[in-house]
């Protein structure tokens, strides 16, 4: 074989291997779509009996769908790569830590959005950095922003508002964008 | 006259191991995508990179079906940079 040709499988092998990266898109837009339900839901229902349960019910619907199309994109993939590995950790210890601050805010009579939004952007801020993804690095910085306004500047009546709208700039708008490089 | 490795030199084992080179972990199946071998080949050149120590394989069974998955080590890792870097010498680059 010759040595230039070595260099040509080389180099075919590392562009087959970014088609290869697990497509994250998909959560991005369905996390956002299924948070802005929520947050929209809790704005205009605000104050109603159980209009909190639309919480538990985007979480259930959302973990199901995400749970079917991990086991199938996982079958697509056919690869693991260390990006992989650091987003199912990030994303693994926001959701614990979510679930922590949604149970202490609840507790302390306070309103979860502010704690939730840091916590959010924070791991969409690691999510952008690992994958070099600038949309989802400001997207982080927005979800910072929202939580420092929700926390010190906007009455707890439209943090619901300010939540579906940090969202639909921090995942929505950047996991479409991401879609369509992944379709590349 | 620089030397190279013939284990790697060779088309479908170099495919194998520069596509394993970057990613943590690859199944069988993705490795007969990206390889276009048949299934007894790959097989083949897969034992002979096991044997070398440069490829771990792990067998498991996903339901009732078998599931190969296989991974560079450190020593491929380290034979695959000896190989590109001479390359590199023989080529000038």
């Amino acid at each position: 074989m010759e040595a230039i040709k070595s260099i040509e499988i080389i180099e075919s092998m590392l562009k087959e291997s970014k088609k290869s990266l697990y497509r994250h898109s998909f959560y991005f837009i369905l996390w956002g779509i299924m948070m802005i339900i929520a947050g929209l839901a809790e704005y205009f229902f605000y104050g109603k009996p159980y209009f909190w349960a639309i919480w538990p019910a985007t979480a259930t619907a959302g973990g199901i769908i995400s749970t079917v199309y991990s086991r199938k994109e996982g079958k697509r993939s056919g690869t693991v790569t260390m990006i992989d590995r650091i987003h199912l950790y990030t994303w693994g210890a926001f959701g614990i830590s979510l679930f922590l601050a949604i149970f202490y805010a609840a507790y302390n009579h306070l309103s979860s959005y502010p704690l939730v939004l840091l916590l959010a952007g924070s791991a969409t801020f690691i999510s952008g950095g690992v994958s070099r993804f600038k949309p989802f690095i400001w997207g982080g910085l927005v979800l910072e922003a929202g939580s420092v306004a929700c926390a010190y500047f906007i009455d707890n009546r439209y943090h619901g508002l300010v939540f579906a709208l940090s969202i639909f700039l921090a995942y929505v708008i950047p996991g479409f964008i991401l879609r369509k490089s992944e379709n590349v | 006259m620089y030397k190279l490795n013939p284990l790697l030199h060779q088309e479908l084992r170099l495919r194998i191991i520069s596509f394993l080179a970057t990613v943590e972990r690859a199944d069988f199946n993705k490795l007969l995508e990206i390889s276009s071998a048949t299934k007894g080949n790959l097989s083949v050149q897969i034992s002979k990179l096991q044997e070398a120590g440069y490829v771990e394989v792990t067998k498991t069974f996903k339901g009732k079906y078998p599931h190969t998955k296989c991974m560079i080590t450190e020593k491929g890792k380290k034979e695959l940079t000896e190989y590109v870097s001479r390359l590199k010498k023989m080529l000038n680059i």
